[in-house]
C-alpha cells in the first residue's frame, strides 16, 4: 500500500497529538517502552524508555523513516509499533554480534558443531544471560506460587501466546486475565532489581 | 543435526516483550490503579511522558539552527587552524600590508576601524587582518594567499 504523503501528520500536529495524550495512554506508552527496552537487557547500553519514547517521535518527524498516516491509525498505536520497530532493531543487531561470536569463540572445543550458525553455540556471555534469565523465570514463579491462574497465565506469555489465546485456552474472563496481568506485572517490575540488565551509566 | 537448546533467554525476553503488550491492551482503570498501587501520580507521571515527547518534537525543530551553528562553529575552527603563505618576518608582514592599503586606500578603514591607527597595529594585529585579506580573496598571488593545512 503506497503512502500517501497528504495523510502524513506534520510536525505541529505530532505535537497536538502529544498534548491531548490522555493520562491512561501517557502512561501505556511509557510502559510499553519500559518493558522493550528491560527485554533488550545489556544491549540497551545504558538507553533506557525515555530514549525509546524521543526516538519514536524523532521517527516520526522524519520523513525518511516513520511518518504518522493520521488518517490511517491512532496516534498511540503509532508510537505503539514504531517503538516496537526501533527496539527489534536494536535487538537484532545484538543478535546478530552474538552469533558472529558464536561462530568464531565456542566456549568449549568439545561443543563445537559442524554447523555453527545451525544451533546456538554457547559464548561466555551467552551462558551468563542464561543463567540470569532462568534465575528471574523461576524467582518469579515462586512469587506466583498459590495462584494458579496467574501461573498458568503467565506460562501462556512466556509461550508467546496472545491474550485471547491465552483467555481461550484456560477459559478465563477478561477482568481474570487483566487481574493476572497486573500481579505478573508488578511481581516482574519488582525483580528487575534483581534481574535487570547489567548496570551501564546512563548516556548525559 | 544439532538439537536447538531450550533459551531461557528468549524465553525471558517473551515474557517482556508480552508484559508490553499487555499494558498496551490494559483498561484505563487497570493502567492508572496499577500507578497508584506502585505509589506514584498517573498525573504527575503522564505530564513527564508528555515532556519527554515534547522534547524530542522541540530538538527536531530545533535541528537545522543547531545545524548551522555546528557549521558555523567547524568552519571558525578550520579558519582558526589553516595556513596562509605570510612573509616569514613580522617586519615583511607589516610592510605587505602596509603595501597592500598604499594601493588601496579605501581599504584602510577596513582594517583601522577594527585596530588603531596603521603605525600602532601590533605584529598580531597586522597576521590577523593579512589573513583576513586572504580569506575575503583580496591577496593576489604571492601576496599571501591560503591554503589549508
Amino acid at each position: 500500500m503506497s503512502v500517501d504523503d497528504s495523510e502524513a501528520a506534520n510536525l505541529d500536529e505530532v505535537r497536538q497529538a502529544i498534548e491531548q495524550l490522555t493520562t491512561a495512554d501517557a502512561l501505556r506508552l511509557k510502559k510499553f517502552a519500559y518493558w522493550r527496552m528491560r527485554s533488550l537487557g545489556s544491549v540497551a547500553r545504558g538507553r533506557d524508555h525515555e530514549d525509546l519514547l524521543a526516538e519514536a517521535v524523532a521517527a516520526t518527524l522524519d520523513s525518511s523513516r516513520r511518518t504518522w498516516r493520521k488518517g490511517a491509525v491512532d496516534f498511540v498505536r503509532h508510537l505503539r509499533m514504531t517503538m516496537q520497530s526501533i527496539s527489534d532493531g536494536w535487538r537484532d543487531r545484538k543478535d546478530f554480534s552474538q552469533i558472529l561470536e558464536a561462530e568464531l569463540y565456542p566456549a568449549d572445543p568439545d561443543e563445537m558443531v559442524e554447523d555453527p550458525l545451525g544451533a546456538a553455540v554457547p559464548t561466555p556471555a551467552t551462558q551468563e544471560d542464561e543463567l540470569i534469565a532462568r534465575e528471574a523465570l523461576e524467582a518469579l514463579d515462586q512469587a506466583l506460587a498459590g495462584d494458579a491462574t496467574a501461573k498458568d497465565v503467565l506460562s501462556g506469555m512466556r509461550g508467546d501466546m496472545t491474550g485471547p489465546e491465552i483467555k481461550e485456552a484456560l477459559g478465563i474472563s477478561e477482568t481474570e486475565l487483566q487481574s493476572a496481568r497486573r500481579k505478573i506485572t508488578r511481581h516482574a517490575a519488582a525483580l528487575q532489581t534483581r534481574f535487570g540488565p547489567t548496570a551501564i551509566p546512563r548516556k548525559e | 543435526m544439532t538439537e536447538k537448546r531450550h533459551s531461557y533467554r528468549a524465553e525471558l525476553v517473551r515474557l517482556m516483550d508480552a508484559l508490553a503488550d499487555a499494558a498496551v491492551e490494559a483498561s484505563d482503570e487497570a493502567i492508572l490503579a496499577e500507578a497508584r498501587e506502585a505509589g506514584s501520580d498517573p498525573a504527575a507521571e503522564a505530564e513527564r511522558v508528555r515532556a519527554v515527547l515534547l522534547r524530542a518534537v522541540r530538538a527536531k525543530q530545533t535541528e537545522p539552527l543547531r545545524k548551522a551553528r555546528r557549521q558555523y562553529e567547524a568552519e571558525a575552527a578550520r579558519l582558526k587552524t589553516k595556513a596562509y603563505h605570510l612573509p616569514e618576518t613580522a617586519a615583511q608582514r607589516r610592510q605587505l600590508l602596509f603595501d597592500f592599503l598604499a594601493a588601496r586606500p579605501q581599504m584602510q578603514s577596513m582594517v583601522t576601524v577594527q585596530f588603531r591607527e596603521l603605525d600602532q597595529l601590533s605584529d598580531a594585529d597586522i597576521e590577523i587582518s593579512l589573513k583576513k585579506l586572504a580569506e575575503l580573496g583580496l591577496l593576489h598571488e604571492g601576496e599571501g594567499n591560503s591554503e589549508k593545512k
